[in-house]
Protein backbone atom coordinates (compact mmCIF):
# COMPACT_ATOMS: atom_id res chain seq x y z
CA UNK A 1 0.00 0.00 0.00
CA UNK A 2 1.58 3.33 -1.17
CA UNK A 3 1.61 5.90 1.77
CA UNK A 4 -0.80 8.46 -0.60
CA UNK A 5 -3.44 5.60 -0.40
CA UNK A 6 -3.13 5.32 3.90
CA UNK A 7 -3.81 9.47 3.36
CA UNK A 8 -6.81 8.54 0.96
CA UNK A 9 -8.61 6.08 2.88
CA UNK A 10 -8.06 8.86 6.41
CA UNK A 11 -9.46 11.16 3.96
CA UNK A 12 -13.07 9.43 3.67
CA UNK A 13 -12.42 7.70 7.41
CA UNK A 14 -12.34 10.73 9.43
CA UNK A 15 -15.62 12.31 8.33
CA UNK A 16 -17.06 9.31 7.95
CA UNK A 17 -16.09 8.47 11.88
CA UNK A 18 -17.21 12.37 12.99
CA UNK A 19 -20.30 11.70 11.87
CA UNK A 20 -21.17 8.39 13.17
CA UNK A 21 -19.67 8.38 16.64
CA UNK A 22 -23.04 10.08 17.73
CA UNK A 23 -21.81 9.93 21.32
CA UNK A 24 -19.61 12.53 21.43
CA UNK A 25 -22.09 14.87 19.78
CA UNK A 26 -25.09 13.92 21.56
CA UNK A 27 -25.69 16.76 23.67
CA UNK A 28 -27.41 20.22 24.17
CA UNK A 29 -25.32 22.49 25.11
CA UNK A 30 -23.62 24.67 24.01
CA UNK A 31 -26.59 26.42 22.12
CA UNK A 32 -25.86 28.62 19.04
CA UNK A 33 -28.37 31.05 18.42
CA UNK A 34 -30.99 29.17 20.60
CA UNK A 35 -30.37 26.15 18.51
CA UNK A 36 -28.76 23.08 20.62
CA UNK A 37 -25.52 21.72 19.98
CA UNK A 38 -26.90 18.22 18.63
CA UNK A 39 -28.34 20.11 15.59
CA UNK A 40 -26.05 22.96 15.03
CA UNK A 41 -22.75 20.65 15.18
CA UNK A 42 -24.50 18.18 12.50
CA UNK A 43 -25.31 20.65 10.14
CA UNK A 44 -21.93 21.88 10.90
CA UNK A 45 -20.34 18.35 10.07
CA UNK A 46 -21.93 18.83 6.12
CA UNK A 47 -19.37 21.58 5.93
CA UNK A 48 -16.71 20.48 7.46
CA UNK A 49 -16.76 17.31 5.38
CA UNK A 50 -16.15 19.41 1.91
CA UNK A 51 -12.26 20.20 2.54
CA UNK A 52 -11.52 16.26 3.26
CA UNK A 53 -13.84 14.87 0.32
CA UNK A 54 -12.34 17.60 -1.90
CA UNK A 55 -8.66 16.54 -0.84
CA UNK A 56 -9.71 13.10 -1.80
CA UNK A 57 -10.86 14.43 -5.13
CA UNK A 58 -7.87 16.49 -6.29
CA UNK A 59 -5.21 13.52 -4.76
CA UNK A 60 -6.98 11.28 -6.81
CA UNK A 61 -7.00 13.46 -9.60
CA UNK A 62 -3.18 13.71 -9.53
CA UNK A 63 -2.59 10.03 -8.85
CA UNK A 64 -4.33 9.33 -12.09
CA UNK A 65 -2.27 11.95 -14.56
CA UNK A 66 0.98 10.50 -12.85
CA UNK A 67 0.01 7.13 -13.51
CA UNK A 68 -1.42 7.72 -16.94
CA UNK A 69 2.42 9.14 -18.16
CA UNK A 70 3.71 6.21 -16.35
CA UNK A 71 1.28 3.54 -18.37
CA UNK A 72 2.57 5.14 -21.73
CA UNK A 73 6.48 4.45 -21.24
CA UNK A 74 6.00 1.21 -19.83
CA UNK B 1 -60.64 28.00 2.16
CA UNK B 2 -58.70 27.45 -1.55
CA UNK B 3 -56.57 30.26 -2.08
CA UNK B 4 -56.60 31.05 -5.44
CA UNK B 5 -53.59 33.15 -5.75
CA UNK B 6 -51.56 30.26 -4.23
CA UNK B 7 -52.86 27.92 -6.92
CA UNK B 8 -52.78 30.60 -9.51
CA UNK B 9 -48.86 30.72 -8.87
CA UNK B 10 -48.21 26.47 -8.62
CA UNK B 11 -49.61 25.90 -12.10
CA UNK B 12 -48.29 28.47 -13.81
CA UNK B 13 -44.34 27.30 -12.59
CA UNK B 14 -46.22 23.46 -13.24
CA UNK B 15 -46.46 25.05 -16.61
CA UNK B 16 -42.60 26.14 -17.28
CA UNK B 17 -41.64 23.03 -15.35
CA UNK B 18 -44.00 20.99 -18.10
CA UNK B 19 -42.42 22.99 -21.25
CA UNK B 20 -38.92 22.32 -19.60
CA UNK B 21 -39.65 18.46 -19.65
CA UNK B 22 -40.84 18.11 -22.83
CA UNK B 23 -38.24 20.54 -24.07
CA UNK B 24 -35.74 18.40 -22.33
CA UNK B 25 -36.33 15.12 -24.73
CA UNK B 26 -35.17 17.43 -27.55
CA UNK B 27 -31.86 18.76 -25.72
CA UNK B 28 -28.51 18.05 -26.87
CA UNK B 29 -30.70 15.99 -29.03
CA UNK B 30 -30.31 11.94 -29.38
CA UNK B 31 -32.24 9.59 -30.40
CA UNK B 32 -35.16 8.70 -27.98
CA UNK B 33 -35.66 5.35 -29.44
CA UNK B 34 -32.52 4.34 -28.41
CA UNK B 35 -32.76 2.77 -24.68
CA UNK B 36 -29.31 4.54 -23.07
CA UNK B 37 -30.73 7.91 -24.96
CA UNK B 38 -33.91 7.70 -22.72
CA UNK B 39 -32.25 6.04 -19.81
CA UNK B 40 -28.61 7.37 -19.88
CA UNK B 41 -28.67 10.85 -21.17
CA UNK B 42 -26.17 9.57 -24.03
CA UNK B 43 -23.96 9.71 -21.12
CA UNK B 44 -22.92 13.24 -21.88
CA UNK B 45 -23.57 14.72 -18.51
CA UNK B 46 -20.57 17.22 -17.01
CA UNK B 47 -19.94 17.84 -13.55
CA UNK B 48 -22.58 20.61 -13.12
CA UNK B 49 -25.13 18.76 -14.27
CA UNK B 50 -23.91 15.51 -12.69
CA UNK B 51 -24.36 17.15 -9.85
CA UNK B 52 -27.70 18.76 -10.30
CA UNK B 53 -29.33 14.88 -11.53
CA UNK B 54 -27.78 12.68 -8.61
CA UNK B 55 -28.86 16.34 -6.15
CA UNK B 56 -31.79 15.52 -7.55
CA UNK B 57 -32.12 12.37 -5.62
CA UNK B 58 -30.77 13.92 -2.59
CA UNK B 59 -33.93 16.53 -2.12
CA UNK B 60 -37.34 14.30 -2.44
CA UNK B 61 -40.69 13.67 -0.59
CA UNK B 62 -37.84 12.10 1.75
CA UNK B 63 -36.77 15.51 2.38
CA UNK B 64 -39.08 17.65 2.37
CA UNK B 65 -41.78 15.77 3.57
CA UNK B 66 -40.87 12.46 5.17
CA UNK B 67 -37.93 13.38 7.56
CA UNK B 68 -39.80 16.50 8.78
CA UNK B 69 -42.73 14.58 9.68
CA UNK B 70 -40.74 11.92 11.32
CA UNK B 71 -39.07 14.57 13.34
CA UNK B 72 -42.02 16.09 14.11
CA UNK B 73 -43.47 12.92 15.51
CA UNK B 74 -40.50 11.30 17.55
CA UNK B 75 -38.32 13.89 17.58
CA UNK B 76 -34.16 14.15 17.53
CA UNK B 77 -34.09 10.04 16.11
CA UNK B 78 -34.89 11.44 12.70
CA UNK B 79 -31.88 13.98 12.34
CA UNK B 80 -30.00 10.66 11.58
CA UNK B 81 -30.65 12.16 7.94
CA UNK B 82 -28.02 14.80 8.42
CA UNK B 83 -25.23 12.48 9.28
CA UNK B 84 -26.05 10.32 6.82
CA UNK B 85 -26.19 12.45 3.81
CA UNK B 86 -22.76 14.04 5.03
CA UNK B 87 -21.10 9.94 4.98
CA UNK B 88 -22.67 8.75 1.98
CA UNK B 89 -20.93 11.18 -0.46
CA UNK B 90 -17.63 9.86 1.44
CA UNK B 91 -18.90 6.19 0.56
CA UNK B 92 -19.63 7.31 -3.19
CA UNK B 93 -16.47 9.12 -3.29
CA UNK B 94 -14.89 5.35 -2.62
CA UNK B 95 -17.32 3.48 -4.91
CA UNK B 96 -18.77 5.79 -7.26
CA UNK B 97 -14.80 6.57 -9.84
CA UNK B 98 -14.35 2.80 -9.70
CA UNK B 99 -17.64 1.67 -11.09
CA UNK B 100 -17.67 4.45 -13.59
CA UNK B 101 -14.16 3.52 -14.97
CA UNK B 102 -14.93 -0.30 -15.32
CA UNK B 103 -18.66 0.28 -16.65
CA UNK B 104 -17.20 3.25 -19.49
CA UNK B 105 -14.63 0.14 -20.61
CA UNK B 106 -16.70 -2.64 -20.45
CA UNK B 107 -19.72 -0.94 -21.51
CA UNK B 108 -21.94 -1.65 -19.22
CA UNK B 109 -25.17 0.36 -17.96
CA UNK B 110 -26.67 -0.91 -15.01
CA UNK B 111 -25.24 -2.47 -11.87
CA UNK B 112 -26.40 -6.04 -13.18
CA UNK B 113 -23.84 -5.88 -16.21
CA UNK B 114 -21.20 -5.02 -13.95
CA UNK B 115 -21.89 -8.34 -11.78
CA UNK B 116 -23.01 -10.76 -14.35
CA UNK B 117 -19.74 -10.02 -16.21
CA UNK B 118 -17.42 -9.97 -12.91
CA UNK B 119 -18.42 -12.92 -10.79
CA UNK B 120 -19.83 -14.58 -14.36
CA UNK B 121 -23.50 -15.47 -13.14
CA UNK B 122 -26.44 -14.60 -14.84
CA UNK B 123 -29.12 -15.65 -11.85
CA UNK B 124 -26.70 -12.96 -9.25
CA UNK B 125 -27.45 -10.33 -12.19
CA UNK B 126 -30.63 -11.10 -12.71
CA UNK B 127 -31.74 -11.56 -9.40
CA UNK B 128 -29.74 -8.21 -8.59
CA UNK B 129 -32.04 -6.52 -11.26
CA UNK B 130 -35.01 -8.22 -9.28
CA UNK B 131 -33.74 -6.40 -5.89
CA UNK B 132 -33.17 -2.67 -7.26
CA UNK B 133 -36.23 -2.95 -8.91
CA UNK B 134 -38.46 -4.03 -6.01
CA UNK B 135 -36.53 -1.66 -3.80
CA UNK B 136 -36.95 1.28 -5.56
CA UNK B 137 -40.92 0.85 -5.00
CA UNK B 138 -41.34 1.70 -1.64
CA UNK B 139 -39.21 5.12 -2.45
CA UNK B 140 -41.42 5.81 -5.61
CA UNK B 141 -44.18 5.18 -3.24
CA UNK B 142 -43.23 7.79 -0.78
CA UNK B 143 -42.85 10.01 -3.70
CA UNK B 144 -46.28 9.86 -4.83
CA UNK B 145 -46.93 10.12 -0.81
CA UNK B 146 -45.63 13.43 -1.33
CA UNK B 147 -46.49 15.19 -3.87
CA UNK B 148 -49.89 13.90 -2.70
CA UNK B 149 -49.11 16.33 0.66
CA UNK B 150 -48.09 19.05 -1.28
CA UNK B 151 -51.75 18.73 -3.53
CA UNK B 152 -54.11 18.14 -0.50
CA UNK B 153 -52.83 21.39 1.41
CA UNK B 154 -53.51 23.51 -1.40
CA UNK B 155 -57.33 21.96 -2.05
CA UNK B 156 -57.87 21.87 1.94
CA UNK B 157 -61.06 23.72 2.54
CA UNK B 158 -63.14 22.12 -0.42
CA UNK B 159 -64.65 18.88 0.90
CA UNK B 160 -63.90 16.97 4.01
CA UNK B 161 -59.57 15.94 4.16
CA UNK B 162 -60.58 12.01 3.42
CA UNK B 163 -61.70 13.20 -0.03
CA UNK B 164 -59.42 15.99 -0.26
CA UNK B 165 -56.34 13.29 0.15
CA UNK B 166 -57.91 10.82 -2.28
CA UNK B 167 -58.51 13.32 -5.28
CA UNK B 168 -54.95 14.59 -4.44
CA UNK B 169 -53.32 11.07 -4.71
CA UNK B 170 -55.23 10.24 -7.91
CA UNK B 171 -53.85 13.39 -9.47
CA UNK B 172 -49.93 13.04 -8.31
CA UNK B 173 -50.23 9.64 -9.69
CA UNK B 174 -51.59 10.55 -13.10
CA UNK B 175 -49.22 13.79 -12.71
CA UNK B 176 -46.12 11.45 -12.70
CA UNK B 177 -47.04 8.84 -15.12
CA UNK B 178 -47.49 11.33 -17.65
CA UNK B 179 -43.65 12.93 -17.05
CA UNK B 180 -42.26 9.63 -16.91
CA UNK B 181 -43.17 8.49 -20.33
CA UNK B 182 -42.43 11.41 -22.12
CA UNK B 183 -39.17 13.15 -20.93
CA UNK B 184 -36.84 10.55 -19.94
CA UNK B 185 -33.37 11.16 -18.21
CA UNK B 186 -32.81 14.09 -20.02
CA UNK B 187 -35.90 15.56 -19.22
CA UNK B 188 -35.70 14.66 -15.53
CA UNK B 189 -32.34 16.19 -15.44
CA UNK B 190 -33.09 19.58 -16.95
CA UNK B 191 -35.87 19.87 -14.93
CA UNK B 192 -34.13 19.14 -11.88
CA UNK B 193 -32.28 22.16 -12.61
CA UNK B 194 -35.54 24.06 -12.47
CA UNK B 195 -36.52 22.26 -9.12
CA UNK B 196 -33.57 22.61 -7.11
CA UNK B 197 -33.46 26.15 -7.45
CA UNK B 198 -36.88 26.37 -6.37
CA UNK B 199 -36.15 24.23 -3.37
CA UNK B 200 -33.13 26.41 -2.36
CA UNK B 201 -35.72 29.26 -2.53
CA UNK B 202 -38.13 27.83 -0.65
CA UNK B 203 -35.91 26.37 1.93
CA UNK B 204 -34.10 30.21 2.58
CA UNK B 205 -37.07 32.09 2.38
CA UNK B 206 -39.05 29.48 4.68
CA UNK B 207 -36.75 29.51 7.55
CA UNK B 208 -36.19 33.37 7.34
CA UNK B 209 -39.95 34.26 7.42
CA UNK B 210 -40.44 31.46 9.94
CA UNK B 211 -37.58 32.21 12.22
CA UNK B 212 -38.45 36.38 11.89
CA UNK B 213 -42.12 35.67 12.89
CA UNK B 214 -41.24 33.21 16.03
CA UNK B 215 -38.47 35.31 17.09
CA UNK B 216 -35.48 33.15 16.80
CA UNK B 217 -34.33 29.30 17.89
CA UNK B 218 -34.59 30.54 21.37
CA UNK B 219 -38.32 30.82 20.97
CA UNK B 220 -38.57 27.02 19.16
CA UNK B 221 -36.43 25.26 21.97
CA UNK B 222 -38.05 26.19 25.09
CA UNK B 223 -38.43 24.49 28.59
CA UNK B 224 -41.74 23.66 27.73
CA UNK B 225 -41.06 21.75 24.23
CA UNK B 226 -40.28 17.55 24.98
CA UNK B 227 -36.48 17.03 25.63
CA UNK B 228 -36.91 14.35 22.41
CA UNK B 229 -36.43 17.19 20.20
CA UNK B 230 -33.31 18.76 21.67
CA UNK B 231 -31.14 15.54 21.40
CA UNK B 232 -31.20 11.86 21.78
CA UNK B 233 -32.26 9.54 24.83
CA UNK B 234 -29.33 6.78 25.31
CA UNK B 235 -31.35 3.99 24.44
CA UNK B 236 -31.52 5.82 21.16
CA UNK B 237 -27.87 5.62 20.11
CA UNK B 238 -27.59 2.14 18.96
CA UNK B 239 -31.11 2.58 16.36
CA UNK B 240 -29.75 6.64 15.57
CA UNK B 241 -25.84 5.23 14.75
CA UNK B 242 -27.15 2.20 12.67
CA UNK B 243 -30.01 4.28 10.45
CA UNK B 244 -27.19 6.90 9.89
CA UNK B 245 -24.63 3.80 8.65
CA UNK B 246 -27.29 1.82 7.10
CA UNK B 247 -28.42 4.62 4.91
CA UNK B 248 -24.91 6.05 3.79
CA UNK B 249 -24.02 2.68 2.64
CA UNK B 250 -27.45 2.17 0.59
CA UNK B 251 -27.96 5.01 -1.29
CA UNK B 252 -25.08 4.33 -3.96
CA UNK B 253 -26.53 1.56 -4.89
CA UNK B 254 -30.00 2.42 -5.72
CA UNK B 255 -30.33 1.94 -9.53
CA UNK B 256 -30.95 5.48 -10.58
CA UNK B 257 -28.19 6.20 -8.40
CA UNK B 258 -25.85 3.70 -10.47
CA UNK B 259 -27.91 5.55 -13.49
CA UNK B 260 -26.48 9.26 -11.97
CA UNK B 261 -22.99 7.68 -11.67
CA UNK B 262 -22.59 6.26 -15.44
CA UNK B 263 -24.04 9.59 -16.88
CA UNK B 264 -21.15 11.78 -15.69
CA UNK B 265 -18.82 12.75 -18.46
CA UNK B 266 -15.66 11.64 -16.54
CA UNK B 267 -14.03 10.28 -12.99
CA UNK B 268 -12.76 13.60 -11.81
CA UNK B 269 -16.28 15.31 -12.76
CA UNK B 270 -18.43 12.75 -10.78
CA UNK B 271 -15.97 12.70 -7.52
CA UNK B 272 -15.51 16.79 -7.96
CA UNK B 273 -19.87 16.89 -7.85
CA UNK B 274 -19.77 14.36 -5.26
CA UNK B 275 -17.37 16.29 -2.99
CA UNK B 276 -19.68 19.39 -2.90
CA UNK B 277 -23.07 17.45 -2.81
CA UNK B 278 -22.82 17.26 1.10
CA UNK B 279 -23.04 21.13 0.94
CA UNK B 280 -26.36 20.37 -0.21
CA UNK B 281 -27.39 18.53 2.92
CA UNK B 282 -27.45 21.80 4.91
CA UNK B 283 -30.71 22.06 3.13
CA UNK B 284 -31.57 18.94 4.40
CA UNK B 285 -30.66 19.98 8.30
CA UNK B 286 -32.72 23.00 7.97
CA UNK B 287 -36.03 20.82 6.65
CA UNK B 288 -35.31 18.25 9.34
CA UNK B 289 -35.85 21.23 12.13
CA UNK B 290 -39.14 22.51 10.42
CA UNK B 291 -40.58 18.86 12.51
CA UNK B 292 -39.64 21.10 15.67
CA UNK B 293 -40.13 25.07 14.42
CA UNK B 294 -44.31 23.79 13.35
CA UNK B 295 -44.72 24.37 17.21
CA UNK B 296 -43.76 27.46 17.58
CA UNK B 297 -46.07 28.54 14.29
CA UNK B 298 -50.06 28.10 16.20
CA UNK B 299 -51.60 28.20 12.30
CA UNK B 300 -49.19 25.51 10.81
CA UNK B 301 -49.38 23.38 14.02
CA UNK B 302 -53.41 23.86 13.82
CA UNK B 303 -52.56 22.64 9.55
CA UNK B 304 -51.08 19.46 10.79
CA UNK B 305 -53.15 18.55 13.62
CA UNK B 306 -56.19 19.11 11.21
CA UNK B 307 -54.58 15.74 8.98
CA UNK B 308 -53.48 14.16 11.61
CA UNK B 309 -50.29 13.59 9.67
CA UNK B 310 -46.74 15.16 10.56
CA UNK B 311 -46.97 14.87 6.59
CA UNK B 312 -47.55 18.25 6.09
CA UNK B 313 -45.85 19.86 8.45
CA UNK B 314 -43.31 21.88 5.56
CA UNK B 315 -46.64 22.86 3.45
CA UNK B 316 -48.03 23.65 6.65
CA UNK B 317 -45.57 25.89 7.24
CA UNK B 318 -45.05 27.39 3.54
CA UNK B 319 -48.68 28.44 3.78
CA UNK B 320 -48.47 29.92 7.19
CA UNK B 321 -45.11 32.13 6.23
CA UNK B 322 -45.36 32.84 2.89
CA UNK B 323 -47.28 35.52 1.21
CA UNK B 324 -49.56 33.40 -1.44
CA UNK B 325 -48.13 33.75 -4.41
CA UNK B 326 -44.40 32.75 -2.86
CA UNK B 327 -46.14 29.49 -1.18
CA UNK B 328 -47.08 28.55 -4.50
CA UNK B 329 -44.27 28.89 -5.93
CA UNK B 330 -42.41 26.93 -2.91
CA UNK B 331 -45.03 24.51 -2.92
CA UNK B 332 -44.19 23.54 -6.51
CA UNK B 333 -40.80 23.17 -5.40
CA UNK B 334 -41.69 20.73 -2.91
CA UNK B 335 -44.40 18.80 -6.05
CA UNK B 336 -41.77 18.32 -8.43
CA UNK B 337 -39.26 17.68 -5.21
CA UNK B 338 -41.43 14.42 -5.39
CA UNK B 339 -42.13 14.23 -8.83
CA UNK B 340 -38.49 14.58 -10.87
CA UNK B 341 -37.18 11.80 -8.33
CA UNK B 342 -39.61 9.32 -8.50
CA UNK B 343 -39.16 9.61 -12.67
CA UNK B 344 -35.71 9.26 -12.50
CA UNK B 345 -36.53 6.07 -10.54
CA UNK B 346 -39.17 4.43 -12.59
CA UNK B 347 -36.46 5.23 -15.33
CA UNK B 348 -34.18 3.17 -13.91
CA UNK B 349 -36.43 0.60 -13.05
CA UNK B 350 -37.43 0.03 -16.67
CA UNK B 351 -34.16 -0.01 -17.74
CA UNK B 352 -32.77 -3.15 -15.13
CA UNK B 353 -36.23 -4.77 -16.36
CA UNK B 354 -35.39 -4.53 -20.38
CA UNK B 355 -32.05 -5.06 -20.24
CA UNK B 356 -30.94 -7.63 -17.54
CA UNK B 357 -34.35 -9.42 -16.81
CA UNK B 358 -36.05 -9.44 -20.67
CA UNK B 359 -32.91 -9.52 -22.62
CA UNK B 360 -31.67 -12.58 -20.90
CA UNK B 361 -34.49 -14.49 -22.21
CA UNK B 362 -35.68 -12.76 -25.61
CA UNK B 363 -31.86 -11.39 -26.84
CA UNK B 364 -33.31 -10.81 -30.57
CA UNK B 365 -34.93 -7.77 -29.12
CA UNK B 366 -34.65 -4.49 -31.28
CA UNK B 367 -33.54 -1.39 -29.73
CA UNK B 368 -37.07 0.50 -30.35
CA UNK B 369 -38.90 -2.61 -28.64
CA UNK B 370 -36.64 -2.47 -25.93
CA UNK B 371 -37.23 1.16 -25.43
CA UNK B 372 -41.30 0.41 -26.08
CA UNK B 373 -41.38 -2.45 -23.19
CA UNK B 374 -39.06 -0.06 -20.72
CA UNK B 375 -41.46 3.24 -20.95
CA UNK B 376 -44.89 1.03 -20.39
CA UNK B 377 -43.10 -1.20 -17.91
CA UNK B 378 -42.29 2.07 -15.39
CA UNK B 379 -46.01 3.03 -15.82
CA UNK B 380 -46.53 -0.55 -14.76
CA UNK B 381 -44.48 -0.46 -11.82
CA UNK B 382 -45.81 3.22 -10.58
CA UNK B 383 -49.12 1.39 -10.41
CA UNK B 384 -47.49 -1.60 -8.07
CA UNK B 385 -45.82 1.29 -5.84
CA UNK B 386 -48.75 2.89 -5.65
CA UNK B 387 -50.00 0.02 -3.03
CA UNK B 388 -47.45 0.74 -0.69
CA UNK B 389 -48.97 4.22 0.05
CA UNK B 390 -51.43 1.69 1.61
CA UNK B 391 -49.36 -0.03 3.56
CA UNK B 392 -48.14 2.85 5.92
CA UNK B 393 -48.89 4.81 8.58
CA UNK B 394 -48.81 7.98 6.61
CA UNK B 395 -46.79 10.15 9.47
CA UNK B 396 -43.82 7.52 9.72
CA UNK B 397 -43.96 7.38 5.63
CA UNK B 398 -40.05 7.60 6.16
CA UNK B 399 -40.52 3.80 7.07
CA UNK B 400 -40.92 3.62 3.05
CA UNK B 401 -37.61 4.99 2.18
CA UNK B 402 -35.99 2.61 5.20
CA UNK B 403 -37.76 -0.54 3.88
CA UNK B 404 -35.85 0.17 0.21
CA UNK B 405 -32.78 0.55 2.37
CA UNK B 406 -33.13 -3.13 4.23
CA UNK B 407 -33.44 -4.51 0.44
CA UNK B 408 -30.86 -2.73 -1.63
CA UNK B 409 -28.06 -2.54 0.85
CA UNK B 410 -28.33 -6.59 0.31
CA UNK B 411 -26.51 -5.81 -2.88
CA UNK B 412 -23.14 -4.35 -0.78
CA UNK B 413 -21.27 -7.55 -0.97
CA UNK B 414 -21.77 -8.08 -4.58
CA UNK B 415 -21.88 -4.56 -6.25
CA UNK B 416 -20.10 -2.49 -3.76
CA UNK B 417 -17.08 -5.45 -2.55
CA UNK B 418 -16.87 -6.68 -5.87
CA UNK B 419 -15.17 -3.66 -7.29
CA UNK B 420 -12.16 -4.46 -4.95
CA UNK B 421 -11.97 -8.22 -4.79
CA UNK B 422 -13.06 -11.48 -6.62
CA UNK B 423 -12.53 -13.23 -3.71
CA UNK B 424 -16.39 -14.19 -3.55
CA UNK B 425 -18.07 -17.32 -4.84
CA UNK B 426 -20.69 -16.42 -7.55
CA UNK B 427 -23.27 -19.32 -5.37
CA UNK B 428 -22.28 -17.38 -1.92
CA UNK B 429 -22.98 -14.18 -2.90
CA UNK B 430 -26.17 -15.86 -4.17
CA UNK B 431 -27.01 -17.36 -0.96
CA UNK B 432 -25.94 -14.54 0.94
CA UNK B 433 -28.40 -12.00 -0.95
CA UNK B 434 -31.17 -14.26 -0.62
CA UNK B 435 -30.39 -14.51 3.22
CA UNK B 436 -30.04 -11.28 3.75
CA UNK B 437 -33.14 -10.33 1.82
CA UNK B 438 -35.69 -13.06 3.81
CA UNK B 439 -34.04 -12.22 7.00
CA UNK B 440 -34.95 -8.33 6.33
CA UNK B 441 -38.47 -8.98 5.17
CA UNK B 442 -39.05 -10.97 8.15
CA UNK B 443 -37.54 -9.14 10.74
CA UNK B 444 -39.84 -5.98 9.17
CA UNK B 445 -42.94 -8.20 9.73
CA UNK B 446 -42.13 -9.22 13.04
CA UNK B 447 -41.01 -5.69 14.14
CA UNK B 448 -44.30 -4.58 13.00
CA UNK B 449 -46.52 -7.57 14.50
CA UNK B 450 -47.07 -7.78 11.18
CA UNK B 451 -49.42 -4.85 10.77
CA UNK B 452 -48.82 -1.26 9.48
CA UNK B 453 -44.78 -0.41 8.96
CA UNK B 454 -44.15 1.88 11.97
CA UNK B 455 -40.76 1.34 12.39
CA UNK B 456 -37.42 -0.47 10.61
CA UNK B 457 -35.68 -1.07 13.34
CA UNK B 458 -35.49 -4.38 15.60
CA UNK B 459 -35.01 -4.35 19.44
CA UNK B 460 -31.64 -7.00 20.14
CA UNK B 461 -29.50 -7.36 23.21
CA UNK B 462 -27.61 -4.02 22.55
CA UNK B 463 -30.71 -1.99 21.61
CA UNK B 464 -32.46 -1.39 18.40
CA UNK B 465 -30.47 -1.82 15.30
CA UNK B 466 -32.10 -0.86 11.91
CA UNK B 467 -32.85 -4.02 10.05
CA UNK B 468 -30.40 -3.18 6.89
CA UNK B 469 -27.89 -3.58 9.19
CA UNK B 470 -28.92 -6.60 10.66
CA UNK B 471 -29.31 -8.21 7.42
CA UNK B 472 -26.13 -7.10 6.28
CA UNK B 473 -24.76 -8.64 8.96
CA UNK B 474 -26.42 -12.56 7.52
CA UNK B 475 -25.73 -11.41 4.46
CA UNK B 476 -22.00 -11.02 5.05
CA UNK B 477 -21.80 -14.02 7.42
CA UNK B 478 -23.40 -16.37 4.35
CA UNK B 479 -21.24 -14.95 1.58
CA UNK B 480 -17.71 -15.11 3.20
CA UNK B 481 -18.42 -18.31 4.79
CA UNK B 482 -19.54 -20.45 1.77
CA UNK B 483 -17.07 -18.53 -0.28
CA UNK B 484 -14.49 -20.41 1.85
CA UNK B 485 -15.78 -23.20 1.68
CA UNK B 486 -16.57 -23.58 -2.09
CA UNK B 487 -13.47 -24.92 -3.97
CA UNK B 488 -12.46 -22.77 -6.42
CA UNK B 489 -12.63 -23.72 -9.71
CA UNK B 490 -9.48 -23.88 -11.42
CA UNK B 491 -9.51 -21.47 -14.48
CA UNK B 492 -6.05 -21.99 -15.83
CA UNK B 493 -6.10 -18.30 -17.03
CA UNK B 494 -6.66 -17.07 -13.25
CA UNK B 495 -4.45 -18.79 -11.90
CA UNK B 496 -1.16 -17.68 -13.64
CA UNK B 497 -2.25 -13.88 -15.26
CA UNK B 498 -2.42 -10.77 -12.57
CA UNK B 499 -5.74 -9.82 -11.64
CA UNK B 500 -5.23 -6.47 -13.96
CA UNK B 501 -4.14 -9.00 -17.21
CA UNK B 502 -7.55 -11.05 -16.34
CA UNK B 503 -9.80 -8.07 -16.19
CA UNK B 504 -8.47 -6.88 -19.49
CA UNK B 505 -8.80 -10.63 -21.14
CA UNK B 506 -12.28 -10.76 -20.56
Amino acid sequence: MKSTDAVLVLLLLIPALLNFYAPYYNMVNPTLGGLPFFWWFQIALLVIVVPFYLAFTYIQKHNETTESQGGTTS
Amino acid sequence: MINYTVVGAFLALFAVFTFLGFYGSRWRRGDMGQLHEWALAGRRLGATLAFFLVGADLYTAYTFVAVPSGVFAAGALYAFAIPYVAITFGVALAFAPKLWKISREKGYITGSDFVKDRFDSRTLSILLAIVGIVALLPYIALQIVGMQTVLASMLVGTANNTLVEEIALVLAFIVLAAFTFTSGLRGATLTAVFKDILIWLTVITVIGAALYEIGGFGHVFTPSLSAKYFALSSPQLPAYMSLVLGSALALYLYPHAVNGILSAESAHKLRLSTSFLSLYGVGLGVLALFGVLVYAVPGALAMVKSFGSGLYVVPALILNTLPPWLAGVALLGVFVGGLVPAAIMAIAQANLLTRNIVKEFRPNMTPQGETRLAKWASAAFKFIALGFVFVINSTYAIQLQLLGGILILQLFPSLFIGLYTRWFKKEALILGLLGGIFSGVYLVLLANHFGKLVTSAYPTAIGSIYIAIISLGINLLITIVLSAVIPRKAKPEEVTATPAKVSASQ
